[in-house]
């Protein structure tokens, strides 16, 4: 454990200074390179053949599941709220999105344009889901405390009876007939979309606001965060990213049916979420790819690797209970107005000047303030 | 020009009276104190102007308008700012983004902006926050650790950062709770010039809860002095300090035998 610990500081460290040794212009073209360059491989590699159709579903349900913790990472990482019933959102912008597909738009004599509209389509889903998430938050974020768990747990479950009980959309037996339009390509921009409208949220207002709530609820209050608008806010966008890896999901299966989305399906979100680490998109990252990933290589232990979520979820809390990356981001994805670098240039070059030349100064104290 | 206007404040924690018939005409630009022995409602009362507690009877007043009834951001968007007695600072946070965070009513753009994190309004928006709030943590020589974890400030540093994150949202009446508990006399000393600074240099009207006599006799213009939820006397330094009634809630009555 050691051992593995000190390589990985290594091969950090090593890192750091290798990627400090750049020149500027370098470093700036280094994380637009790497994004298109990704991008490229997520559309040749499967046409080519290098990665096979099992290995291109695995990602593409990681893909879905990076979006889907990052997303729920916003409310119970970052926010600190506890939501339970992600899975519920995410079951909102499946049946949406493939209602779309399969009933409306050939109604409405598009169907050749399906591939096209897919996009439009996941963000209608991913917006029905947000809209959803509007109406559970306004009730449940009225009072304080655990309550959201309780409202999230129960909506999932409101979610899942109500869709076995719609004989029109198959009930029970579930949906089916949509286009397979989702692939690596597609989860791949969906996700580099998300993590990067993600972090811009995060380093915002809006992002400290739910920070602050976090740390003091009533502290936040009185240094003017509107608590109130906060939670709705992220909580709504949560939904809507939720919705959007919905829409993806049932595009890749190509049959959705409720169970799909039970508790258990929220559970794992919540893993990957605790896993990765709260309050770190870098982590939520880190979470998701593990998790699914590890899944899929115990497939041969069958239903016992079902206990490994739960198992890992124990050892976590007793361990590490911030998970891999708690709190911590990759530099790379900080915005660099975020950075202290520029933080102390900005002090050296802005605040100091402007400080001098005021009227009075601090330094009239005797240094001491 | 009256600032605050507060009549007939009266609070109870269900049958415990902890503050009764309290009135107060602040004069803009006033630095008075509150004193009273542990318990007397202090702190209550800043709980009731800043809309933590709603007060059971009473009116308060804030530049014409009616605080009774509004949230806490929304008072606080109005122009006042508060510290707290045990500090309320954002642990986990950075330094910078603990007094960040109080310019938040001042930011405005709309969640989508946000997330494109792009326009003026953003950008400017975002870039004045920082920058002032910078200015705020140079001035109160915290700019060097602006990156560092609130909680990992020193203990006077961090009632530094408090009283920053106060001003950080441009107040115009600020309420310090116990801001010289736990510090040594020179550190006392040092609080009390850092009170009369701030206050010119941001033209403040402020209200001071203090325990430590030497700091409120020293800085304020009148005092206050409560005990259980009522003010026993209120007048200038001079007059309060011989005031048979402070001496008694404070040491005791006197016993005759």
């Amino acid at each position: 454990m050691e051992k593995v610990k000190g390589l990985l500081f290594g091969i950090r460290d090593w890192w750091n200074s290798f990627y400090s040794s750049w020149p500027e212009p370098v470093k700036r073209a280094f994380l637009p390179g790497l994004i298109v360059l990704f991008f490229f491989v997520a559309v040749f590699f499967p046409a080519w053949g290098i990665i096979n159709l099992y290995w291109q579903q695995v990602l593409i349900y990681v893909g879905i599941n990076i979006i889907l913790t990052l997303s729920l990472n916003l409310v119970n990482g970052y926010m600190g709220e506890f939501s339970v019933g992600h899975a519920g959102f995410m079951a909102v912008g499946a049946y949406v999105s493939s209602i779309l597909t399969v009933w409306v738009l050939p109604k409405l004599g598009l169907s050749d344009y399906i591939p096209y509209l897919f996009p439009l389509v996941l963000i209608i889903g991913g917006l029905a889901a947000g809209l959803t998430g509007l109406i559970i938050a306004f009730p449940s974020f009225r009072t304080r405390g655990d309550y959201l768990a309780i409202v999230t747990l129960s909506w999932n479950m409101i979610v899942k009876s109500v869709l076995e009980n719609i004989e029109a959309i198959g009930g029970p037996r579930g949906f089916m007939g949509m286009p397979k339009l989702t692939n690596l390509a597609w989860v791949y921009v969906w996700v580099v979309i998300t993590i990067w409208l993600i972090r811009n949220l995060v380093y915002s207002n809006y992002g400290r606001g739910a920070l602050s709530i976090r740390e003091d609820e009533i502290a936040a209050s009185l240094v003017s965060v509107d608590t109130r608008t906060v939670k709705i806010v992220i909580f709504v966008i949560a939904s809507f990213f939720a919705g959007i890896a919905g829409g993806l999901f049932a595009h890749v299966l190509l049959f959705i049916n409720p169970r799909a989305f039970s508790i258990l399906k929220s559970t794992d979100i919540l893993v990957m979420v605790y896993l990765g680490g709260i309050g770190s998109i870098g982590g939520s990252i880190l979470g998701a790819t593990i998790y699914t990933v590890l899944l899929e290589i115990l497939r041969p232990l069958q239903v016992w690797r079902w206990v490994i979520g739960p198992l890992l979820l124990v050892f976590l809390m007793i361990f590490r209970p911030r998970g891999i990356m708690g709190m911590r981001e990759w530099k790379f994805l900080l915005p660099a107005e975020e950075r202290p670098e520029t933080w102390h240039k900005e002090r050296e070059t802005i605040i100091l000047p402007r400080l001098a030349s005021a009227r009075s100064n601090p330094e009239k104290l005797g240094g001491k303030v | 020009m009256t600032i605050l206007k507060i009549r007939g404040l009266t609070h109870y924690f269900g049958g415990l009276r902890a503050v009764y018939d309290f009135n107060l005409d602040l004069e803009e630009g006033e630095l008075i104190g509150i004193i009273g022995p542990n318990g007397a409602g202090k702190t209550t009362v800043f709980n009731l102007i800043t809309g933590v507690y709603r007060p059971t009877a009473g009116e308060i007043f804030f530049n014409g308008h009616n605080l009774v009834g509004k949230r806490p951001e929304e008072i606080i968007s109005l122009g006042i700012a508060r510290t707290f007695q045990t500090l309320r600072l954002f642990k986990n946070l950075t330094v910078l983004d603990n007094v960040r965070i109080a310019r938040f009513a001042r930011i405005k753009y709309s969640p989508v902006e946000a997330m494109f994190g792009i326009g003026r309004r953003v950008r400017e928006g975002e870039r004045e926050a920082r920058l002032k709030s910078l200015e705020l943590l140079e001035i109160m020589g915290l700019a060097d650790k602006a990156d560092w974890l609130a909680s990992s400030l020193p203990y006077g540093l961090q009632k530094r950062l408090e009283i920053a994150r106060a001003l950080a949202s441009e107040p115009r009446l600020l309420l310090l709770d116990e801001p010289a508990t736990g510090m040594n006399p020179a550190e006392v000393s040092e609080l009390m010039e850092l009170i009369k600074w701030i206050r010119r240099e941001f033209g403040l009207t402020i209200i001071l809860i203090e325990h430590q006599m030497k700091v409120v006799m020293g800085i304020c213009e009148r005092i206050k002095v409560l005990d259980f939820g009522e003010t026993i006397a209120e007048g200038p330094p001079d007059e309060i300090q011989n005031n048979p009634r402070v001496i008694e809630a404070y040491l005791g009555e006197e016993v005759i035998t």
